[in-house]
């Protein structure tokens, strides 16, 4: 066993370990979606699933391919994107602020979200636009996170961009938000106060094409900008001020990251509402798993986001077969006792 | 020779340090002694080229890149579990790829040897204490340097 008592073997051995649990993951994540494809009101076996995707969207047995390229694939699309999303978002989240309670909602993003959507809700039949609704309120809540971003860069413009500045710049908009939120469901009657609720409990009954054309082309956007800093962010986890004095622009880091991040939880929650928790434990669970090389606990934390929100998508739908649970209820419920295990499993965040 | 020279520093809108210049020769150490408050640790960033200012330093007369300097801040805990080895290999952050080439890791191999960390090249910085992790903080900035240099042309707080 000497290979194993030398130091650098078995950093090498941690390695390959690290390397076959992000493949394992992304196995699980494969089942998963499979697991996903099949549940639904109107059972569909594996065989069956298998025949329709290869039959295509004109294939022979109309009802299975309407179920499946008009429902079920546009559905688990969605859960991947968003779930990816929130996973990347939150672990750049997270290393930017030095703080693993941030989530791509401490900056006030899904607030923002949740308040342009409504106004598109309540306004949106009244100003006869030329857009039909259910692409108005996406319009909406990405323009609104847009302003809410817009907020928070200009105060890391003028006090500098420290974490506190920027969760504090964060916390306020988000409290901004929501109280205009509050006052737009306390005007709204009845019926038009349901549909804001319904769109703010996230859920991927929401998705289509279309919306999953639009976030995967955002998610596909920020990849490369991601990958540009990857050896930049593992860098901050050693302390700000190591970075600096090793020649980090960190400001120039932050502000990348923050944009990224705003882009990416624009794309997840405009379609599907606000999905709680998955930004918050996607990157606990990378980070225990892979450790803190961003290179892989990135993709980790996508692969997490993602079995996150697909899993609970399986849920809704076997709790509740009419009707499927909306996802962002399950990942909040879920979410709770998911995070303490992993507070309990690694103490150190 | 060494000769390093910078304009009054500021912080802020207050005053710090009036506009300095110094030599060093080979080999030779300099202690910045001063109270609290005094503007060492200013003086010591402006140096290392983290201030609004320009401070030049040369050598031989010949002007110093900003990697030729390298810089130790004030002693800080690392909480992070990054390995030694990797620790090590970020100090040349801008030569590594998705994949770390293999003459990097035999480079800080060799650094770690030198410094006597080989044996903990693979535990994670937050179980080191804080002596060791500081060791590894110098190994970091001395593996960042572009040309092997005799210790004596550290500048030392």
């Amino acid at each position: 066993m000497s290979a194993l008592t030398d130091p650098l073997s078995r950093w090498r051995a941690r390695s390959v370990r690290r390397a076959v649990a992000a493949i394992a993951a992304a196995l699980l994540l494969l089942i998963l979606v499979l697991g996903d494809l099949t549940t639904g009101p109107s059972g569909m076996g594996l065989g069956e699933i298998w025949h329709t995707l290869m039959a295509g969207p004109q294939g022979a047995d109309r009802a299975a391919a309407a179920i499946m390229f008009q429902i079920r694939l546009p559905q688990t699309s969605m859960a991947l994107i968003v779930g990816a999303a929130l996973g990347l978002a939150g672990l750049l989240m997270q290393t930017i602020l030095a703080n693993p309670l941030a989530s791509p909602f401490t900056l006030g993003f899904s607030a923002a979200a949740g308040f342009g959507a409504a106004l598109a809700i309540m306004f949106g039949s009244a100003l006869a636009l030329p857009l039909p609704p259910h692409f108005l309120t996406p319009a909406c809540a990405f323009l609104a996170t847009l302003a809410a971003t817009g907020i928070v860069w200009l105060v890391g413009r003028l006090k500098g961009t420290q974490p506190e500045v920027l969760v504090l710049a964060g916390i306020a908009v988000m409290f901004f938000f929501q109280s205009l939120l509050s006052l737009l469901q306390f005007l709204a009657s009845p019926e038009v106060l349901q549909q804001i609720v319904f769109w703010l409990f996230g859920s991927l009954l929401k998705a289509n094409w279309t919306a999953v054309q639009v976030s995967g082309a955002i998610l596909l956007l920020c990849l490369p900008v991601i990958a540009r800093d990857v050896w930049a962010l593992t860098a901050l986890r050693l302390g700000e001020a190591n970075a600096e004095s090793l020649g980090l622009d960190v400001a120039a880091v932050r502000r990348r990251a923050f944009l990224t991040t705003a882009a990416l939880t624009a794309a997840a929650v405009s379609f599907t509402g606000t999905i709680g928790f998955v930004g918050l434990i996607a990157p606990h669970v990378a980070r225990s798993l892979v450790g803190e090389d961003h290179r892989i606990a990135l993709p980790v934390s996508a692969l997490a986001g993602a079995m996150i929100i697909v899993s609970a998508s399986i849920v809704g739908k076997l709790l509740s077969s009419g009707a499927a649970i909306p996802v962002g209820i399950i990942t909040a419920v879920a979410g709770i006792p998911m995070l303490l295990a992993v507070i309990l499993r690694h103490e150190g965040g | 020779m060494f000769e390093i020279s910078g304009p009054a520093l500021w912080r802020g809108k207050s005053p710090i340090l009036d506009a300095f210049s110094f030599a060093l020769e080979p080999g030779e150490m300099l202690g910045v002694v001063g109270p609290n408050g005094s503007g060492k640790s200013t003086l010591l960033r402006a140096i290392a080229g983290l201030s609004a200012e320009t401070v030049t330093a040369s050598r031989l007369g010949r002007a110093l890149g900003r990697r030729e300097i390298s810089y130790l801040p004030q002693a800080f805990a690392v909480k992070s579990s990054i390995s030694v080895l990797e620790c090590i290999l970020l100090g040349r952050r801008e030569d590594l790829g998705l994949r770390v080439p293999a003459t990097l890791i035999g480079e800080a191999e060799a650094l770690l040897d030198r410094m006597g960390l080989a044996g903990i090249a693979d535990r994670p910085m937050s179980a080191l204490s804080g002596g060791q992790q500081q060791r590894v903080l110098i190994a970091q900035r001395l593996f960042r340097a572009p040309a092997p240099r005799s210790p004596g042309s550290m500048m030392f707080r």
